[in-house]
């Protein structure tokens, strides 16, 4: 069985990127997984259909935070993809988390998505 | 050479299969559920394939054969506890007997009583009593704990009034390990007219029980925690109770006449069994009590205090990680609640997963507790009579090797939410 926490999964859990909140934020959403106490805000700031930034606050297992931290960085510079679905995520983060894991993994996408609502 | 009573606990260990099928398994989430012993397999295969029948209905020889062992191991079941055939009713387990008490005792309560429970209760208990609570305009108030994670047994006694209808205790608490002074809380709470409801799921497995020692009222517990099967549980409710309780759920099997306008309950225990019960499994309950009795509960007790100051000594071994429950050995399971720094619980048992090693983290359907203690949850690890010290071991090694892992990983925490 591959371990969930490979080596990039680590490094973006102890060195999370894009940390913080957006003061002139034009979408920002926050959600949290009360069953772990992950929690997690996503704020975007959003000029047409570019994201010209993007912060997360919050906190969480390494596989939430490091999740954050990946989906920012992704999320940098390109422009809004509503549809990005859990599947790409996950191809994104390089993992396959256990069923029991799924929730610590894909909150930050669900944030990201509830944000552009 | 490991042993509980005159046998090993190699020779124990071949009893379960899962050993065998699953050899790198380090099995310390007993709590959750345990595992099962051949005698209980074979128990319950052998009605299945040799006289399955309903129960209580049919004429023909496996009828018979099935009604006399389903009410065999109803009076196994009950001499297991210290109770009468007639006081003990199967359901599908704790949560279910919780339940149907919440439901037929519920009916009582007036706007201002009181119902009592402790700070440790399940979501099992807390939640159907709190629901029927609001329903009837009566209030649920929470017997604290003390510093020591045990009950605060002076301010019980304060909080016990006639406006007291209900308490609802655990005799052993899922997070904490604390095993709480029953016989004493039923001599209180009966000196004010208080019914007593004691959920024994996390009780059962490890210490002796006597209900008639205990005096309570009303005790449930699950087959599946006790090395039974899953599905399967107890609902004991002392015969002078019983007599008065007018059943929640109603169907086949439970009524002694039904006509168009009119009708009337078996007596206890059958009125509170409504529909084919899982006869299957109340059967592998009793081989599972057979089991325990077999290995003598003292013998259990005597090993798994053993096993539960190791795995508090390597536990605190470690220097920095927080046992949340008592330290002291007397009164507490082998159920061990912990905090490790910088180290989510839910990261910890799924590193522990990935070598082998089997712990539960999170918040263990006790949340009003376990968010008071931190809202990531709580990591636990929870033996069984199987438990070896090379378990223990490979937990604390487990344990080490996750931390180094995740060393560096200090979630920031400046959620402004």
């Amino acid at each position: 069985m591959d371990s969930l926490y490979r080596d990039h999964i680590l490094e973006h859990a102890r060195y999370p990127r894009n940390f913080g909140i957006l003061a002139d934020a034009t979408h920002s959403s926050r959600q949290a997984n009360p069953t772990c106490g992950d929690i997690c805000t996503i704020s975007l700031k959003i000029v047409g259909d570019a994201i010209v930034e993007v912060k997360w606050d919050g906190h969480g297992c390494a596989l939430s935070t490091a999740a954050a931290s990946l989906l920012t960085e992704h999320l940098i510079g390109g422009v809004t993809m509503p549809r990005l679905n859990e599947s790409e995520f996950l191809t994104l983060l390089g993992i396959e988390p256990t069923s029991g894991r799924l929730d610590c993994a894909l909150l930050p996408l669900r944030v990201y998505l509830a944000a552009l609502k | 050479m490991e042993t509980l009573g005159s046998r090993t606990i190699d020779d124990i260990r071949r009893d379960f299969p899962i050993f065998r099928n699953r050899p790198n398994l380090a099995y310390l989430d007993n709590a959750a559920t345990s595992h099962l012993p051949s005698s209980v397999l074979e128990a319950m295969v052998d009605f299945e394939v040799n006289y399955r029948a309903n129960v209580h209905r049919g004429l023909y020889p496996e009828a018979e054969l099935a009604t006399n062992a389903y009410e065999a191991a109803r009076a196994e079941v009950a001499k297991f506890i210290d109770a009468e055939p007639s006081e003990v009713s199967f359901t599908s387990g704790s949560t279910a007997s919780l339940q149907m008490l919440a439901a037929m005792l519920g009916s009582r309560l007036q706007p201002g009583d009181n119902i009592l429970m402790s700070s440790m209760e399940h979501h099992s208990a807390l939640l159907p009593f709190k629901k029927i609570a609001a329903e009837r305009g009566a209030m649920v108030t929470t017997i604290p704990h003390d510093a020591d994670y045990r009950l605060d047994f002076a301010t019980f006694k304060l909080m016990l009034s006639n406006r007291v209808k209900i308490v609802v205790i655990t005799a052993a608490s899922n997070v904490l390990g604390t095993i709480n002074p029953i016989a004493a809380i039923v001599a209180e709470a009966h000196k004010h007219g208080a019914i007593v409801i004691v959920d024994a799921a996390q009780y059962v497995p490890h210490l002796a029980l006597s209900v008639k020692e205990w005096g309570a009222d009303a005790v449930v517990f699950s087959a599946h925690k006790m090395y039974g099967p899953l599905g399967v549980g107890v609902m004991f409710i002392e015969k002078s109770l019983g007599l008065t309780l007018t059943p929640s759920n109603l169907g086949g099997g439970m009524m002694r006449e039904v006509t168009s306008s009119a009708m009337s309950y078996e007596d206890a225990p059958h009125k509170f069994e409504s529909g084919t019960p899982n006869i299957p499994g109340v059967i592998g309950l009793a081989a599972a009590c057979r089991c325990l009795s077999s290995l003598d509960m003292a013998n259990i007790v005597a090993r798994e205090e053993e096993m539960t100051r190791l795995l508090i000594v390597g536990l605190l071994s470690l220097g920095d990680v927080t046992i949340i429950g008592p330290l002291t050995m007397n009164d507490r399971l082998g159920v061990i609640s912990f905090i490790v720094p910088g180290l989510h619980p839910h990261d910890l048992a799924t590193l522990l997963g990935e070598q082998g090693v089997a712990i539960r983290a999170g918040h263990h359907c006790a949340m009003p507790l376990t968010s008071s203690i931190d809202e990531s949850g709580v990591a636990r690890a929870s033996l069984g009579l199987y438990t070896t010290e090379e378990d223990i071991s490979r937990f604390i090694q487990g344990l080490k090797a996750a931390r180094l892992k995740i060393s560096g990983v200090t979630t920031p925490r400046s959620d402004l939410g």
